[in-house]
């Protein structure tokens, strides 16, 4: 079994791979169509203000904790 | 976003060679791209119903005119917001002749989900691939030819903002609507779920959709995806039986699959277009290995430096727009150091006290000339009309400077970091990071603030910011409070910039706490709004947009709320100068001293003479028209030469004072602030409800701080 975090858990400067993402109706779907679905790599690069800022597919997005709680992911080696 | 000039021009729709629709995803250009076409030769409304604004401009070109039309800018389709939904359904009722799918090379690959999604269902399209100075010319044209030969749909690069292939791109829309082209279909493999496409399209293909604008497998594709707006699209045309058959379809893919279907299909479109760009020479522009993280990222990185960094902005930016327009604190400055003299010219030759200072002359002027005429129309032209034109022109340098600066915040990328960086501490009152921006620009004037309120997340917290904005002191009040804190401490500049300082803290504290109170109890939302956004790149502003977007929020200031200030500055003159008996010189012979009367049992708790009661009522009911008017008001009504000798004359004590001060700064939005939030929320029942809910709001905190003040004072 993989280990399996949350996004908001994930360290700085490391390789993620989304597996999951635990939100209603709507929502999910908002995140997926911003470029993250399960499968997708996804880089960390910094946070400030209570934010991940992520890097994926080359664009660069801002998710609050309450989203990136909601995006389960697994360390990428 | 408001972009574009605010005028009207007149659409003729059978002149009309063809009808273009823009659609893309936001910051991708699209309204720069917009103006460039039209030559900003546009016309602004709001898509029926809604609140949200719809930009159409002309191009005439050779004689002949195109009408395009900005649609709202949309990341995808499932998303269950208001924007996507007027954009697809605009493309449903299929009333163009040609869609225009912008992407952008600074965010390729989202930017192009955007792009398959709209050109896969709306046949009519034509791709437009913006900010080309991005990158090499060659790879911009051999991307054009990979999208033409894979995908069987015309594509073009361009630079908007640096007018390169603009041209090209006019002759092309020109000649693809006389051809009446329609795109080949696009297809993108959706693995597992083609089975059921095919048989959901065999039951469509019964129906007579109009091929050359529809594509089919598009709408099967999005119908598997639940979209709402599609979904009711094939319901209306379908028969009850086949819909049912439909909804069969894809149950038995979900049962099947045992996935979510959403999932598998935007997943494949993203894989789609990964694959298109990784067989191009552009890839090397998109997946770079590193972010290189700009100086505001490490600022904003560090613990308070997103609030550090915003204050600091805020102060600069604000410092300057005062000094400008009311010479504060300037003039408190100078004063505080001993040079008086300075300090009253700083004040007097600030731009709004020159604006005022000459209409004051003209008014003046016409008076002499017009010596022989009768009164009441010397009073109507002057003090009605002038003075009317002039409440609505004083504001323009202000509305112009404070968007101005707004559009170099947004357009250079560091306002959406701001919004960001901003988020935790917003989300506390429940508002989200974007209440920065309102709360920025409601500083300056409430008007704007109130139209900015469209960058909120959702549309409760939309609902939230807009009945919360007005509480933000506005310069109108800062002029009302700076002329309080003289005449309560006069040859005293250090306390009277602690008053200022009081009525900024605590409008800011309220309207913040008013976001709470809106959101819980109100709409009785239990949880604080969430986040997800794109940041754009930083860059420094371009003119050309900056430009475009100050010029339009004062021409609209200009249209929405100047001609209701006018229009009423008209009317309070009527009620000031006329009263039972007809025109009337006297004060207490007008209908205004008779509604001012009402409000004297409410100053009953504040230990007010009863005399001075309708002087009080009628100042803010002056107030009510424009927050500055409760001073000329005061003015006029007690007789007095200025503002400050006026509120010394109604020898109040200074508990009571600060009290009157703080309820003004409170009690109502101002007859413009209120007609923008009908605008904004168009329901007269939310617009009632914000002067109920902020007069009830300041009378308590008014009670509570004067009763705080006898304690220590007088």
């Amino acid at each position: 079994m993989m280990t399996q975090l949350t996004l908001d858990m994930g360290e700085i400067g490391r390789r993620y791979n989304v597996v999951g993402i635990n939100a209603g109706r709507g929502l999910s779907e908002k995140i997926m169509e911003m470029g993250i679905v399960p499968g997708t790599e996804i880089k960390i690069i910094s946070r400030f203000g209570g934010h991940v800022i992520v890097m994926v597919r080359g664009s660069v997005i801002a998710l609050s904790r309450g989203i990136s709680r909601k995006i389960l992911i697994s360390p990428l080696e | 976003m408001l972009r574009g000039k605010v005028k009207a021009i007149e659409i003729n729709r059978e002149e009309i060679e063809g009808v273009i629709a823009l659609v893309g995803a936001t910051n991708v250009g699209k309204s720069t791209l917009f103006n460039v076409l039209t030559r900003q030769n546009v016309k602004v409304s709001n898509w029926p119903g809604t609140t949200v604004s719809k930009h159409e401009g002309l191009l005439e070109i050779d004689g002949e005119k195109y009408l395009f039309i900005d649609l709202p800018g949309i990341h995808g389709y499932y998303g269950l917001t208001l924007d996507e939904s007027i954009s697809k359904n605009y493309l449903l009722e299929g009333s163009y002749d040609l869609v225009i799918v912008i992407g952008d090379y600074s965010d390729l690959v989202r930017s192009l989900y955007t792009v398959i999604l709209v050109s896969e269902t709306f046949l009519k399209n034509l791709i437009v691939i913006n900010k080309s100075d991005l990158i090499d010319q060659e790879s911009s044209q051999e991307f054009d030819e990979l999208i033409s030969k894979r995908l069987g749909v015309e594509s073009i690069s361009i630079s908007a903002i640096k007018e390169s292939n603009i041209d090209h791109l006019i002759k092309r829309i020109k000649t693809l609507i006389k051809n009446k082209y329609s795109a080949h279909e696009i297809y993108v493999n959706y693995g597992d779920l083609e089975k059921y496409i095919q048989n959901i399209i065999e039951v469509l293909s019964k129906y007579s959709f109009d091929r050359s604008k529809i594509s089919l497998r598009g709408l099967a594709v999005n119908f598997l995806a639940e979209d709402p707006d599609i979904e009711s699209f094939i319901a209306k045309t379908v028969s009850k039986e086949d819909h049912r058959k439909l909804l069969e379809i894809r149950l038995t893919a979900k049962k099947e699959l045992n996935r979510d279907l959403t999932e598998i299909i935007i997943s494949s479109r993203y894989a789609f277009i990964e694959d298109l760009i990784k067989r191009s020479s552009v890839a090397k522009y998109v997946y770079k290995e590193t972010y290189e993280k700009t100086w505001i990222d490490k600022i904003m990185e560090k613990p308070m430096g997103s609030a550090i960094l915003l204050l600091g902005i805020l102060f600069s930016l604000f410092l300057l727009i005062f000094i400008i327009n009311t010479g504060f604190p300037l003039n408190i400055i100078f004063s505080l150091i001993g040079l008086e003299d300075i300090a009253v010219v700083i004040e007097e030759n600030s731009l709004s006290g020159l604006l005022s200072k000459a209409f004051e002359y003209l008014s003046d002027y016409i008076k002499s000339l017009m010596s022989s005429y009768p009164e009441p129309l010397v009073g109507l032209l002057t003090d009605g009309i002038i003075a009317g034109v002039s409440a609505v022109i004083v504001f323009i340098p202000l509305i112009y400077l404070v968007s101005l600066g707004f559009a170099i915040l947004e357009d250079s990328g560091v306002a959406t970091r701001l919004a960001v960086g901003l988020h935790k501490t917003f989300s506390r009152f429940g508002f989200s990071g974007r209440y920065a921006y309102p709360v920025l620009v409601s500083l300056g004037c409430n008007v704007p603030g109130v139209m900015l309120s469209r960058g909120a997340f959702d549309s409760r917290e939309r609902l939230a910011q807009i009945l919360s904005i007005p509480f933000i002191p506005c310069q109108a009040r800062l002029i009302v409070a700076l002329a309080v804190a003289q005449a309560l401490f006069s040859g005293e500049p250090l306390y009277q910039a602690l008053l200022i300082l009081w009525i900024y803290v605590l409008g800011i504290m309220i309207s913040l706490i008013s976001g709470f109170i809106i959101r819980r109890l109100v709409l009785k939302e239990r949880y604080s709004p969430e986040l997800i956004i794109d940041l754009p790149r930083i860059h420094r502003p371009y003119a050309k947009v900056v430009g475009w977007i100050s010029w339009s929020y004062t021409k609209e200031f200009l249209i929405r709320a100047g001609v209701i200030i006018f229009i009423l500055s008209i009317f309070i003159w009527f009620i000031t100068n006329f009263g039972p008996e007809g025109y009337t010189t006297e004060f207490s012979q007008s209908y205004g001293y008779i509604i001012g009367s009402y409000v004297t049992p409410f100053l009953k708790p504040f230990n007010i003479n009863n005399s001075i009661g309708p002087i009080i009522g009628l100042a803010f009911l002056q107030g009510f028209v424009a927050k500055e008017g409760l001073l000329s008001t005061l003015t006029i009504i007690t007789g007095s030469e200025d503002p400050v000798s006026a509120i010394n004359s109604l020898q109040l004590t200074a508990s009571q004072m600060i009290s009157i001060l703080t309820f003004g700064m409170l009690y109502v939005p101002c007859l413009a602030t209120l007609s923008v939030i009908y605008q904004e929320t168009r329901s007269w029942r939310w617009t009632l409800f914000s002067i109920i809910y902020m007069l009830f709001i300041a009378y308590i905190v008014t009670l509570v701080t004067y009763h705080t003040l006898i304690i220590f004072m007088r």
